[in-house]
């Protein structure tokens, strides 16, 4: 099991799959992130992330119907592992302790 | 929502989206992108929708593209650690064919760098494809014409006057005489220039302004190298050098510094003064004349301007000029391009050196020679490993890997030993420039250069392609069933392609044998063949001024040397051997014929200083007066033109020559290079006589005289300083520049000397590459037959035997290769002797000599290997499996 952190990008990617779990593939992922954060990612980062991701057993993926609003085309849907839970946890567990007791500054930032 | 048929993407920008995306992936991709496109198009505009799209791919298409090497870069980790292991576990082989290839590379380079200097001679000037220059060529017919660079006077300004479409013609004429500075002075070449050279040519201007430094007639610009050389660290601008004019020593301002011309420049100065001055220099005369060349006449066409339309034009201003005089196609006037003059040898030559296209050719031919012979070796070797790599392949496939894959691997692999093979041959180029430049006389720089970089990559596609696309295509063919069970015959095609190759890169390497065993041969002959007269021991010293100034000098300089013991003898002449020519004189003889000699201005002393000999009549003599306005010597060759059996008393068949009469006639002699036949020559101690009746006069070097002196041979050291020392008695202001004689006539081949040089280098570079690739052939040779010569052993075979068996082979080859390459070699040989007037014939024994060289080298080759072989102990071969 990988014990590196997940990146910035790669969390924000596995906890949209976990948001649209169901419906979560590519122009919906990218979709939700647009949304989210303002900025117009571009598809070419999105699929080596998430296939990445699916290396490391994170994500798994799985083939859709064709349907004709895409021409004809399928899907490729995402869907999280346990893994991909447990690593977003840890994630989240470290970012946690490492917010918690820090001193004040005085610069107007809370704490805690 | 997408409906089809309506909005769809921008087609060219889904092509571009799907580029190297695995089909089904491309799919998925492309589908995610027109579902946002239709939500796009509906929400904003289809317009917004597009551009949206358009960014995404370009964005996006690095982001796709990895996808699919990705897999392929793992794999490429796992080929390079293979290759990598390869080379290692066979260091040998991965070697010769690296260090070969190099050579062969580096070679090629080298001659690319010295071809791209050589073709872009003259470019540099901004200006360069509408500067001209312009020719005239006189043709009465018969055996007369008159075809030079050099051009009237007049010329210029009446082109300029008659022809609107140019912009500026601007003069540019040399001057030889003293220039001095305080109390040493030396004799230099002057270029005359007028005011606008600086606009006509690029040529930088350090110090000055390019607008005024020519503007007073008695201002003189110096380069870099001649303002170092004549005021050391000074400060050389506004400083006084005397030159020598008709009137005397005369005193120039310097009010400017050029830079050093470039070596690719076929105009080279080293002083420059105004045109102005010609106004003096020049008789009244010569500034009308049209049949006197004097200087080159420039011109700088205007934008657009066609210079051969406008050359037809030229014979309409030759009319006016000339009216009923000549008859139209005698006088011709002509533009040559600047950009041609270095290279093209179908024009005489000018005021500048030039050189001649053909050494391109040769070494470019040499250059493609010796890479093709490296090619091949690379590919042989290549193909030669096939075998051995077969179970690798085998295993590889059982283990999954597709053939795509394996042929990735291959190519990979070659591609890899190319890339090494250019790195190792750039460092080979580097390391081998300075001996380069020194052999092509030269100044070439291995810089960071577009068409260099564009040759490597082509190369190294070029290579990488064709010598891996054996082991690609061929060997991941290979069945691992038939493989492992080792029932696999690698097809004797190959072998008997290898052979053939064998068979090219020898003959190959013959040829350039056989050329640089003629060429030098030739060049031994012309440097030790009797000339006619004794080149040795002869010390050539240069006056300086008028012609009768140098007389003068050189008379007193004769004096002063008799009664020193180391001097033989001293005697003076106007020309000197193997330095452009003697003066060529033509006349109108009284049978109505045209007749050409070459003549020189000699002193009594010449013919026995020079040891010529006189076959009939007698040389000069100071004591008789009428030797030396009318007395002439001749050669043999001119008696034999002019069919006369007593040829004393004689005189040339014109009534327009003064009193003259030939007093004794020499045995013929070579006072030009052996290139070029013996012409009948005329040996006056005074012009006059003679001068009256020539109607067209060329001279191809200056007449100022020079003085000849013969020395005893030892102590050369202690003579050549008593030669100084009188010197600086005789003429104090005046440096002393001294060459020897012999040194003089074998510079006269210096070209054939360079050429010799090159081609012999390129034939052991040849033979070296040829070597390589026959030593790894018969590495894996010897490797095969392992066990057939156990098994000989042991039934008796004798050491030498198995030696002799494993060199029949090859011998056979070699011999084929010597079979094809005489003839050609022959042709080609015989093709490039044909310029020689004087010429060796080409002998069985050179042809004899190359081949047996061939089979040496090439026994000793494999010698390595027939003999490590023959002496293996039976058992240890029989062993192997």
């Amino acid at each position: 099991m990988p014990t590196k952190l997940l990146t910035r990008a790669e969390e924000m990617l596995l906890l949209s799959v976990w948001k649209l779990q169901g419906n979560a593939y590519g122009a919906t992922l990218r979709n939700h992130i647009v949304e989210m954060t303002g900025e117009d990612w571009s598809f070419g980062s999105i699929y080596p992330s998430l296939e990445r991701l699916a290396r490391k057993g994170f994500v798994r993926t799985y083939l859709g119907d064709p349907t004709p609003e895409r021409g004809g085309r399928s899907k490729r849907y995402y869907e999280l592992t346990a893994e991909g839970v447990a690593a977003l946890n840890r994630l989240r567990d470290l970012q946690q302790s490492m917010w918690t007791t820090l001193p004040d500054l005085n610069l107007g930032g809370t704490t805690g | 929502m997408n409906q089809h048929g309506q909005n769809r993407p921008p087609p060219l920008a889904q092509w571009l989206a799907g580029l190297g995306l695995h089909p089904i992936d491309a799919d998925i991709v492309l589908g995610d992108l027109d579902e946002t496109y239709a939500h796009l198009c509906t929400t904003y505009s289809v317009r917004e929708a597009r551009r949206w799209y358009w960014s995404q791919v370009l964005r996006s298409v690095l982001g796709f593209v990895p996808r699919t090497f990705t897999w392929s870069f793992l794999m490429l980790k796992n080929y390079l650690k293979i290759a990598f292991r390869t080379f290692v576990k066979h260091k040998g082989y991965a070697f010769i064919n690296i260090f070969g290839l190099a050579v062969g590379i580096a070679c090629a380079l080298l001659i690319m760098l010295f071809i791209e200097s050589e073709v872009t001679y003259d470019r540099f000037h901004e200006k360069a494809d509408r500067v001209h220059r312009a020719w005239v060529l006189e043709d009465y017919g018969e055996n007369q014409q008159h075809f030079n660079t050099t051009t009237p006077v007049p010329l210029g300004a009446t082109l300029q006057a008659n022809y609107p479409e140019i912009q500026s013609i601007t003069h540019v004429d040399t001057y030889n005489n003293l220039v001095q500075r305080g109390d040493i002075g030396f004799d230099e070449r002057i270029h005359i220039v007028e005011e606008n050279f600086f606009e006509v040519f690029d040529f930088d201007l350090l110090r000055g302004d390019a607008g005024t430094a020519l503007s007073n007639p008695h201002n003189i610009l110096l380069t870099e190298t001649t303002a170092k050389r004549y005021f050391g660290d000074e400060d050389p601008m506004n400083q006084t050098l005397a030159v020598r004019l008709d009137s005397g020593m005369v005193d120039f301002t310097v009010t400017g510094v050029a830079a050093d011309p470039p070596v690719a420049s076929s105009i080279q100065f080293a002083f420059l003064v105004p045109y102005s001055l010609t106004q003096d220099m020049y008789s009244e005369r010569l500034q009308q004349a049209w049949f006197n060349v004097v200087g080159e006449t420039y011109v700088l066409l205007k934008e657009g301007v066609d210079a051969e339309a406008l050359q037809a034009k030229f014979p309409v201003m030759v009319e006016q000029i000339f009216g009923d005089r000549l008859e139209p196609g005698q006088y011709n006037v002509g533009l040559q391009p600047l950009t041609d003059i270095y290279l093209n040898p179908d024009f005489p030559a000018g005021l500048q050196s030039t050189s001649d296209i053909a050494y391109s050719y040769i070494l470019g031919s040499i250059a493609v020679l010796v890479l093709v012979i490296a090619c091949i070796n690379f590919i042989s070797l290549s193909i030669g490993r096939s075998t051995t790599r077969a179970l690798e392949v085998g295993v590889r496939k059982v283990m999954g890997a597709q053939r795509g894959q394996l042929m990735h691997q291959f190519w990979g692999e070659t591609m890899l030993m190319t890339v090494l093979s250019v790195g190792v041959g750039l460092l080979l180029a580097r390391l081998a420039l300075p001996l380069f430049n020194d052999l092509a006389g030269k100044d070439l720089v291995l810089g960071f250069n577009g068409t260099l970089v564009l040759f490597l990559v082509a190369l190294i596609a070029l290579v990488g392609l064709i010598a891996g696309s054996y082991p690609a295509l061929v060997l991941s063919a290979f069945r691992p069933s038939e493989v492992l069970k080792g029932t696999l015959t690698v097809g004797s095609n190959a072998g008997l392609m290898r052979r053939g190759l064998i068979v090219v890169q020898f003959g190959l390497s013959i040829f350039l044998i056989i050329s640089t065993l003629v060429m030098a041969e030739q060049l031994r002959y012309m440097q030790t063949t009797n000339l006619g007269f004794n080149k040795e021991q002869v010390v050539v010293v240069q006056t300086s001024g008028s012609r009768q100034e140098g007389q003068r000098i050189a008379d007193l300089y004769r004096n002063a040397l008799e009664g020193e013991s180391a001097v033989i003898q001293v005697a003076s002449a106007a020309h000197d051997f193997g330095t452009g020519g003697w003066l060529m004189a033509g006349y109108n003889a009284s049978d109505d014929t045209y007749k050409r000699f070459d003549m020189n201005l000699i002193s009594p002393e010449f013919v026995e200083t020079l040891g010529m000999e006189i076959v009939a009549g007698r040389n000069f003599s100071r004591e008789i007066t009428s030797d030396i306005n009318e007395g002439i010597l001749v050669n043999e060759a001119l008696v034999a033109t002019y069919g006369w059996d007593d040829p004393i008393g004689q005189r040339l068949p014109s009534t327009n020559f003064g009193q003259h009469e030939v007093i004794g006639v020499v045995k013929d002699f070579n006072y030009a290079s052996l290139r070029s036949g013996i012409n009948p020559v005329v040996m006056v101690m005074n012009f006059d006589a003679i001068f009256a009746g020539i109607s067209d006069v060329n001279f191809f070097s200056s007449p100022v005289p020079e003085v000849f002196v013969r020395i005893q041979p030892d102590n050369l050291p202690t003579t050549m300083a008593m030669l100084e020392q009188k010197w600086r008695e005789v003429a104090p202001d005046l440096g002393f520049e001294y060459s020897f004689l012999d040194q003089n006539v074998d510079n006269q081949y210096r070209e054939e000397e360079r050429l010799g040089q090159i081609v012999g280098l390129a034939s052991l570079l040849a033979i070296f590459i040829a070597c390589l690739g026959l030593f790894g052939l018969a590495t894996l040779t010897v490797a095969r037959r392992t066990k057939e010569i156990g098994i000989r052993k042991a039934l008796g075979a004798s050491a030498p035997s198995i030696v002799v068996l494993l060199s029949k082979d090859f011998t056979l080859l070699v011999i084929l290769a010597f079979v094809l390459a005489a003839p050609v070699g022959y042709a080609f040989l015989n093709n490039w002797l044909a310029d020689f007037a004087f010429r060796i014939s080409i002998g069985a024994g050179t042809f004899v000599l190359a081949g047996v060289l061939a089979l040496a080298i090439a026994y000793l080759t494999i010698s390595y290997h027939s003999v490590k072989a023959a002496r293996m102990a039976p058992v240890e071969s029989l062993r192997y499996e």
